[in-house]
């Protein structure tokens, strides 16, 4: 009877550190979503102070196709002051991956964004965040575009 | 007063220790990711995977060159990877600007890279991230980022 009752606190024990952790990879997954839009609506600066940590690990980096690189600290984004025009961009996130820890996390997932002429740009994208008052927060993003083989 | 002088010393032994222990990981981390890259340059990649990387199904490599190249590698790749050993000793490399984030048993790692072609002197520039988890007291590499650019004039 008493190994009957442990095994059932095991298992409610396991069930709700799973709930947790699918809980906290959706908390994620909805932050990165509502950044991006915010991204192709609001200006970067705005963008970075509302959805990242800031400070002198902030970090953003990507690579285009046409071999083009930025590397982008705390003060680069903060510079991006300019308000992208509304709509001109539709972007989908696809493949997530998450490796959650006790306050930091990693996700990684794949992106297509779609113009408003219908170019098409595709990335493989990484993300540190870290949770700070309970609220998941991105802290180094790395943006890897690249032109889809016929597979992709 | 007594009670006060043993509690703040109490409190500076703790923070020095934690320090300690941080500076300490923070040393075991940099000294794995400059070790593995000794070893890609000298040893077949299998070993370089077996002794310095977490080989799982989220294990990943992505990497960009100047010329639009695009890897990007989980672990079915990684394990058929050629075991041909790049020449070494033909290259010099240099990390700096290193960032470590340390949460636990994971740590989160940005650099820069600068590799020395010692035959004709060129030069290859990267912007570098690692994540690492700490495995039976062993840093050990479980993704990595790897921007490489052509530095502006």
């Amino acid at each position: 009877m008493k190994s009957y009752v442990l095994t059932n606190v095991l298992f409610l024990l396991c069930l709700s550190s799973l709930f947790g952790q699918k809980n906290e990879e959706d908390a994620i997954q909805k932050l990165l979503e509502n950044e991006t839009e915010a991204f192709t609506k609001m200006a970067l600066a705005d963008v970075v102070k509302t959805y990242w940590i800031m400070d002198e690990k902030t970090l953003l980096i990507a690579t285009m196709p046409d071999g083009n690189h930025i590397q982008e600290k705390l003060s680069d984004l903060l510079s991006h002051t300019e308000v992208p025009p509304e709509g001109h961009a539709k972007v989908q996130k696809m493949d997530f991956q998450f490796s959650i820890f006790d306050q930091s996390a990693l996700a990684s997932f794949k992106q297509t964004v779609t113009t408003e002429e219908g170019d098409k740009v595709n990335s493989h994208e990484i993300r540190f965040l870290e949770k700070v008052n309970g609220v998941w927060k991105i802290h180094v993003s790395s943006v890897h575009q690249y032109m889809p083989k016929g597979d992709e | 007063m007594k009670k006060y002088t043993t509690l703040l010393i109490l409190f500076f032994e703790v923070s020095a220790i934690f320090s300690y222990a941080q500076s300490a990981d923070e040393l075991a981390i940099k000294l794995t990711i400059e070790a593995e890259t000794v070893a890609y340059l000298g040893k077949p990649f299998s070993k370089v995977l077996e002794e310095f990387w977490i080989v799982d199904d989220n294990t990943t490599i992505d990497a960009s060159t100047p010329d639009g190249v695009h890897l990007h590698l989980t672990k079915v790749e990684l394990l058929q990877m050629s075991d041909i050993i790049p020449e070494s000793g033909q290259s010099a490399t240099k990390k700096y600007d290193y960032h470590v984030l340390i949460d636990g048993n994971t740590a989160y790692v940005t650099f820069s890279q600068e590799v020395n072609m010692l035959e004709d002197g060129q030069k290859i520039y990267s912007h570098e991230i690692r994540i690492l988890k700490k495995i039976d007291e062993k840093w050990r590499l479980h993704n990595s980022s790897v921007h490489q650019y052509l530095p502006r004039e």
